[in-house]
């Protein structure tokens, strides 16, 4: 035990302590001490028992067996919030030693002392900050902290040097300086103050003696320089946030329920058109500001949001102070309590009234688009830069008759193959539109003919969103009509041109080869004449199949007619002129045409130019002659009168000589009265064709009797008669009386009879007169020259002899006057005749002329 | 005067071949008339004695003035002297041409039928005297 005590004392173990002493068998012999809690067992526990049964596997035992074996431990053991320091040794003799001292209280006061110099270690190596002292020469004393760090200058050097040096500054003006010199005068100093290019957060304050008296300063400082970078950072981006809800109009509010106070963002004022503090802050001065429209929705969305508590999206409008009218978006959320109770709402609106305008506005370009698209007369089709169709308007799928489940199949190739049957050239079109997606800025135009007739312009362009192209827009037009109206003016127009030669069948030649193909494919033109149709030509397209229709009948008729013979389509138009069928023009369609009431129209077109061409070469050549006949007539009259003036001339200046013998004498005056009679009777002539001529030719209707007329006459030309050697006979039948006028038929009977007393080479002259049913007839026969079958309708128009004028004298218009003259009382003259065998002309009278 | 020199009158206006018989009668001319060209051409080649000068019309029926030259010219009595009496101005070109001797456009001058009727004949008489001669001297 005296060893333990020894042990006890040596050690200079204080406190609570406990001592086991064990023999080499394990078994505790001495158990003692008032530490015993070390082992976690009472001494007595332990006390004459084996530790290896008392102890099990605790550190403890582990450390009796280490010493058991010789070997001398230690160690440190923590029970119930004490510390005890253990020691194993092993006993001289065997056996060990355990000795347990409660050293808690030391090691609890070691660790503090020890925590403080690590605290304040680890405070001024991790705080961002420094502290120091000064004497009132502001030369630093004391430092400490990350001055090294912070400033670049080693704490230990600091000391000793003044605040001025160490921030490099004499001027007492300088922050720093002026600081540590006000807290010289007493006065705690706080600011902000930027040193090497970081800021700090400095206080300084006087340093004080025991007495109170001012020994110095006292300085810490904090390095601000992140802290404030974040905090420039901060109000920015409050800013940013501010100036985008400003920019976006989205304003945002809260409404605390509960006690009802609605806080508005300051954007969101702006929306309400209201200045902060007018917005009293409560749910219902918000719904005063909503669209009394809107009112009950909003209360809606708001009920149902607070009973879901959920989030709500809705539009509703607000109405401005000054009556404006808003559209806001406002997505809101509930935030409830545990219990589900409703305690915020917190939200955003977003002012999408210009949005709103702007959908509608687009809305309604795409309608009008839309509706535009739908009422153009072209076919429209959009395809993207692949060529897949993107959209078409109903007239595209009606232009190119594609079935409707064909245009909604939307499938490109088989719509391509449908649209290229159609066409004349589809590999030609297949070619342009290939080129065309190569080049797909290009802009481009063509004309599609189809196989059925139709013509398309087709006009394409690029499709573009900005500067980029997306694909092409594809447009096309009927344009038949327009193509056909086109081709039928110059075709009538080149036609017209061509029928405007006076050669009428060379002009009539060349518009049948015009018209083929253009008309068919084959054409022919015929010309009636006397004795019946002469075909002019005949052209055909192909010479192997040459065509000659027969003139059909209805042509004859002045009817124009489409008509089939056998598998052909024929088409006759008459040519007329002044109600006269003259002609006709044929034409003949190839096998496939089947002529249409268009195809007839420009026929008739053609045929009604035509048939004028004919009457103006026709005029023209009447003309000609009729300007013929007239120099003729002149040349005539010339000659007619030369006769008279020679013989009244040559009679006159023998009569003057006064050498004529006596009987000479009487025979001269009889040829000058002679003569002076029939230059009279020119006149007369001529002047009656005068009247003739400018539908002047007057009649006096009275009751005549035209056997007496007769009489006159020949009672009159008895001589004439007598002298030409002809005999004349008179037989009157009934009593031919009617309403005539006694001159002009004088003028008829006279004519008639001169006629044939000059042509009848002295045969006899025979007159009949006759009373018929309703008027009369009067016929004059001769024996004389008569007259060729071609000239008998020529002897009655003015300038016309049936002989040549140069042997016979006379005006030649003797018979043009009684045609005139006997058609004026309503009645006819016709002559018959043969060559060389005389000529009879027949009159017929009515008795009273018809209205 | 020449006594006994003869003309033709041929015309088919009987008013002017009177006329210019009884002129040419007072003018010392013994004359003959005929209506047109065949009954002139009748009394030639009948016999009757030739006249020195024809008087011509050449509008006539049955056988005109130029053809009666054509024939008269081609016949024996082919130096008969003739000229051509016409209504139509400006034959001196065809008066040569139908080989005539002179031409009068009607309606004529009393003196000057007399005058040219004498030139003609006597110039006519001259030239056939020179065809003599030199006929002769053959």
């Amino acid at each position: 035990m005296q060893e333990v005590r020894d042990k006890l004392s040596t050690g200079g173990l204080s406190g609570d302590l406990a001592i086991l002493i064990v023999d080499t068998g394990g078994t505790v012999s001495l158990a003692d001490g008032s530490g015993a809690a070390a082992f976690g067992l009472s001494l007595e526990n332990l006390r004459g028992r084996s530790v290896f049964d008392t102890l099990h596997s605790s550190p403890i035992l582990m450390g009796i067996q280490r010493a058991l074996s010789g070997r001398a431990d230690g160690l440190v053991l923590d029970i119930d919030n004490k510390t005890f320091e253990v020691r194993f040794e092993p006993r001289a003799g065997g056996g060990a030693m355990v000795l347990a001292v409660d050293a808690t209280k030391r090691r609890r006061a070691e660790e503090e002392l020890r925590a403080s110099d690590r605290y304040q270690r680890i405070v001024f190596r991790q705080v961002p900050g420094a502290i120091w002292a000064t004497d009132r020469d502001l030369r630093i004393r004391y430092a400490l902290g990350r001055v090294r760090a912070m400033t670049g200058v080693d704490a230990r050097q600091a000391i000793g040097m003044t605040i001025q040096e160490f921030v490099g500054a004499r001027d007492p003006t300088e922050p720093a300086v002026a600081h540590h010199l006000a807290s010289l005068a007493g006065l705690a100093q706080s600011f902000r103050y930027e040193f090497r290019r970081r800021w700090f957060e400095v206080l300084v304050e006087p340093l004080k003696g025991e007495q109170g008296q001012i020994l110095g300063c006292v300085g810490a400082a904090i390095d601000a320089t992140e802290r404030r970078a974040f905090e420039v950072e901060l109000a920015a981006s409050r800013r940013r946030i501010e100036e985008a809800q400003r920019v976006a109009h989205v304003g945002s509010f809260e409404w605390d329920v509960e006690p009802n106070v609605v806080t508005w963002s300051d954007e969101l004022h702006r929306i309400y058109g209201i200045e902060r503090g007018q917005f009293k802050g409560t749910y219902e001065a918000f719904l005063e500001r909503v669209h009394p429209d809107d009112l009950a929705y909003t209360k809606n969305v708001v009920f149902d949001a607070f009973r879901n508590i959920k989030p709500f999206v809705y539009d509703h409008r607000i109405v401005r102070p000054d009556g404006g009218v808003r559209m806001l978006h406002t997505r809101g959320d509930v935030i409830a309590d545990e219990r589900g109770k409703p305690l915020r709402i917190v939200g955003s609106c977003w002012d999408v009234t210009e949005l709103k305008d702007t959908t509608r506005n687009l809305e309604r370009a795409l309608s009008l688009l839309q509706a535009t698209i739908n009422a153009t007369a072209d076919g429209l089709l959009v395809v993207d830069r692949e060529g897949k169709i993107t959209a078409h308007n109903q007239r595209f799928v009606t232009l190119w008759q594609i079935p409707p489940e064909l245009a909604e199949q939307r499938d490109d190739e088989r719509l391509l193959a449908f649209v290229l049957d159609q066409l004349e050239d589809p590999d030609g079109f297949v070619r342009g539109v290939r080129e065309l997606y190569g080049l797909p800025d290009r802009e481009s135009f063509d004309t599609l003919r189809f196989k059925d007739g139709r013509v398309f312009e087709r006009y394409s362009t690029p499709q573009r969103i900005g500067e980029q192209i997306v694909g092409r827009v594809w447009s096309f037009r009927d344009v038949t009509e327009r193509e056909r109206l086109f081709r039928r003016a110059v075709f009538l127009a080149d036609t017209t041109r061509l029928l405007g030669s006076l050669d009428v069948e060379p002009a009539l030649d060349s518009v049948a080869h015009m018209a083929v193909p253009y008309l068919g494919d084959g054409c022919a033109v015929d010309l009636l004449g006397n004795g019946g149709p002469r075909r002019l030509l005949a052209w055909s397209r192909d010479p192997a199949r040459p065509i000659v229709p027969e003139l059909h009948s209805a042509i004859l008729a002045g009817h124009p007619a489409i008509y089939a013979l056998g598998p052909l389509s024929y088409l006759a138009v008459p040519l007329v002129v002044k109600d006269a069928v003259i002609g006709a023009m044929t034409f003949v369609a190839p096998p496939s045409r089947r002529y249409t009431t268009q195809d007839l129209e420009l026929a008739q077109e053609l045929a009604r130019r035509a048939a004028l061409s004919v009457e103006n070469a026709r005029l023209y050549q009447s003309t000609q002659e009729a300007v013929q006949a007239r120099d003729e007539f002149l040349s005539i009259v010339a000659h007619e009168i030369r006769g008279p003036i020679t013989s009244i001339h040559l009679a006159v200046q023998n009569l003057e000589k006064g050498k004529l013998p006596a009987p000479a004498n009487l025979k001269v005056l009889e040829i000058i009265e002679r003569q002076d009679r029939r230059l009279a009777t020119f006149v007369d002539e001529l002047l009656d064709l005068g009247r003739i001529r400018t539908g002047r030719l007057d009649f006096t209707f009275e009751e005549v009797d035209l056997g007496t007329v007769v009489r006159d006459v020949a009672a009159r030309l008895g001589a004439e008669v007598t002298k030409s050697g002809s005999s004349l006979s008179i037989t009157t039948g009934g009593r031919p009386v009617g309403q005539w006028d006694r001159f002009r038929l004088d003028q008829v009977v006279t004519n008639l009879l001169l006629n044939a007393i000059k042509f009848g080479l002295g045969k006899p002259i025979e007159i009949t007169v006759r009373a018929q049913q309703v008027g009369a007839m009067l016929t004059i026969r001769d024996q004389g020259v008569g007259i060729p079958p071609e000239m008998q309708e020529q002897i009655f128009k003015p300038f016309e002899r049936a002989v040549p004028s140069r042997h016979y004298g006379g005006l030649g218009l003797g018979l043009y006057i009684v045609r005139t003259i006997v058609e004026g009382l309503g009645g006819t003259v016709r002559v018959e005749s043969k060559h060389h065998a005389g000529s009879t002309f027949t009159v017929e009278l009515p008795q009273i002329r018809s209205p | 005067m020449e006594a006994e020199a003869s003309v033709m009158v041929v015309d088919d206006d009987e008013d002017i071949r009177e006329v210019v018989k009884l002129t040419l009668e007072v003018g010392g001319y013994r004359v003959t008339t005929a209506a047109d060209g065949l009954e002139a051409w009748n009394h030639l080649s009948l016999g009757a004695p030739p006249p020195l000068l024809i008087l011509l019309d050449l509008m006539m029926p049955r056988m005109d003035g130029e053809k009666f030259i054509k024939i008269l010219r081609a016949s024996p009595q082919a130096n008969i002297a003739v000229v051509i009496m016409s209504g139509h101005s400006a034959s001196s070109q065809k008066t040569e041409q139908l080989g005539a001797n002179g031409c009068l456009t009607k309606p004529v001058d009393m003196d000057e039928l007399l005058r040219t009727v004498r030139r003609v004949i006597s110039s006519n008489r001259l030239r056939n005297q020179q065809a003599n001669v030199r006929r002769e001297n053959a």
